[in-house]
């Protein structure tokens, strides 16, 4: 092999890296827009519309899997792995949203995260009835909870971790006043 | 973009070397997004694949 045949392979595997990591940066950006597009309109509540955009986001899968994680969080994340991440912090933004709209209206924010907290294993649950209910006006919505839904399926774990930190910065942000 | 052109897309970014994982998600997404979304989704897609068959070469 040539001398230089292994430092041109490696400037070539570190330029893939490059390309791969903006386009995937490039894709969360969107998820998060589309996210938003579809939530802000059903959660339709100022405060938590400011939420949506405010949380530990996907913007942010890194610091959310350092919080989770610790140090061990500070490692290089795969694709899958951010995916992980940034459904999971979706799923937890979506879910506080329609728990407070829905039967848990009037309580206090502090009182919904522990409850879901303590109902991981319904998540997805909730995330299919709430898209049976979407299907009847929004098909193409129904469907769209469906694939975030049968994501989070098998992902407690994630789920447990991520929800903890986007529920106490969503503590954070808001309180129960701020939701009238 | 038909579906079945859009798998091709995943398709040939996953040989490149892209997440398996993450761009099904895409795919399974796919019928889920508005006339808009797609093309935003497609576009990057697009791309990054051009720029990973150059970098091919």
């Amino acid at each position: 092999m040539p001398e230089s045949a292994e430092p041109r392979e490696a400037l070539v595997e570190t330029r893939r890296q490059e390309v791969m990591e903006q386009a995937r940066a490039g894709r969360e950006g969107l998820f998060q827009r589309f996210i938003v597009a579809r939530f802000a309109k059903i959660i339709d509540t100022p405060a938590l519309t400011k939420l949506l955009n405010s949380v530990p986001f996907v913007g942010d899968v890194k610091m959310i899997r350092g919080a989770v994680l610790g140090r061990e969080g500070s490692k290089q994340l795969t694709g899958g792995e951010r995916l992980n991440y940034l459904l999971a912090s979706a799923t937890g933004v979506i879910v506080l949203g329609l728990l407070i709209k829905g039967d848990y209206a009037n309580a206090a924010i502090g009182e919904v995260i522990s409850s879901v907290l303590t109902k991981l294993d319904q998540i997805p649950a909730i995330l299919k009835e709430f898209a049976r209910l979407s299907s009847v006006k929004n098909p193409r919505l129904g469907y769209f909870i469906n694939v975030l839904a049968d994501f989070v399926t098998d992902k407690r774990d994630i789920l447990a971790g991520v929800f903890a930190v986007v529920f106490k910065n969503a503590l954070a942000k808001l309180s129960p006043a701020k939701l009238d | 973009m038909t579906p079945a052109e859009f798998k091709k897309l995943i398709d040939e970014l996953i040989s490149l070397g892209e997440d398996k994982n993450e761009l099904e998600f895409w795919l399974k997404l796919f019928p889920g997004l508005e006339a808009d979304e797609q093309a935003k989704i497609i576009k990057n897609l697009s791309a990054e694949l051009k720029q990973l068959r150059q970098i091919k070469k």
